[in-house]
């Protein structure tokens, strides 16, 4: 588990370290909108299967779409927009049956932390695969 | 963005408030798993066996 969180950490300090390949196109449609967070825009571009045109597949995977007549993507986004919502139905049952996957993990987990009577530290161990779950499951729900 | 025809934003306007509503839903989301987990692991003091 030690060495699995220490591969993590050491994963994601390298995405910061590491000379990214230059993004192909720059993630929006126009070229009036910036992340105003300049920690999370750099966060986002160093994942490389975020890209746009690109769809995403369970949070970091992402897809070669093939996209419906013009027309279509028009409606669809307008009524992404008029929702506030950027991720399709599709993605959004994903995220939920990986929610409850996820869930049902945690709760396993906690159970085993019970069981083996583990003090107040330990126990700290189930905030991960708790956010995930819940993270998974709220934007499942929001569409966000 | 995620979905067929979801790709592209309509606009920065748009972008900007659902950026925001990400942002809002994961200051959430990490309060709720810290309450939950701090809670959760509060337990252990209720645990005369916990080690």
């Amino acid at each position: 588990m030690r060495l699995f969180v220490c591969a993590l950490l050491l994963h994601a300090a390298a995405a910061f370290v590491a000379p990214r390949p230059p993004r192909p196109a720059p993630l929006r449609a126009s070229n009036d909108f910036e992340n105003p967070n300049p920690f999370m825009k750099e966060v986002i571009d160093a994942v490389p299967t975020l890209q746009e045109g690109r769809t995403m597949q369970l949070v970091l995977g992402s897809e070669e779409p093939t996209p419906p007549s013009d027309a279509e993507q028009q409606k669809l986004r307008a009524a992404a927009a008029d929702e506030l919502r950027n991720i399709d139905g599709a993605e959004r049952s994903r995220r939920l049956a990986a929610g409850r996957i996820l869930a049902a993990v945690t709760l396993l987990q906690s159970a085993f932390l019970c069981a083996s009577h583990a003090a107040f530290v330990p126990r700290l161990s189930l905030l991960p695969g708790l956010f995930l779950s819940l993270g998974l499951y709220d934007s499942a729900k929001t569409g966000l | 963005m995620a979905g067929t025809g979801l790709e592209r934003v309509p606009d920065a306007g748009v972008a900007k408030q659902i950026l925001d509503r990400v942002n809002g839903m994961n200051v959430s989301t990490s309060l709720k798993a810290l309450a939950v987990t701090l809670a959760f692991a509060a337990t252990a003091f209720l645990d005369p066996l916990a080690r």
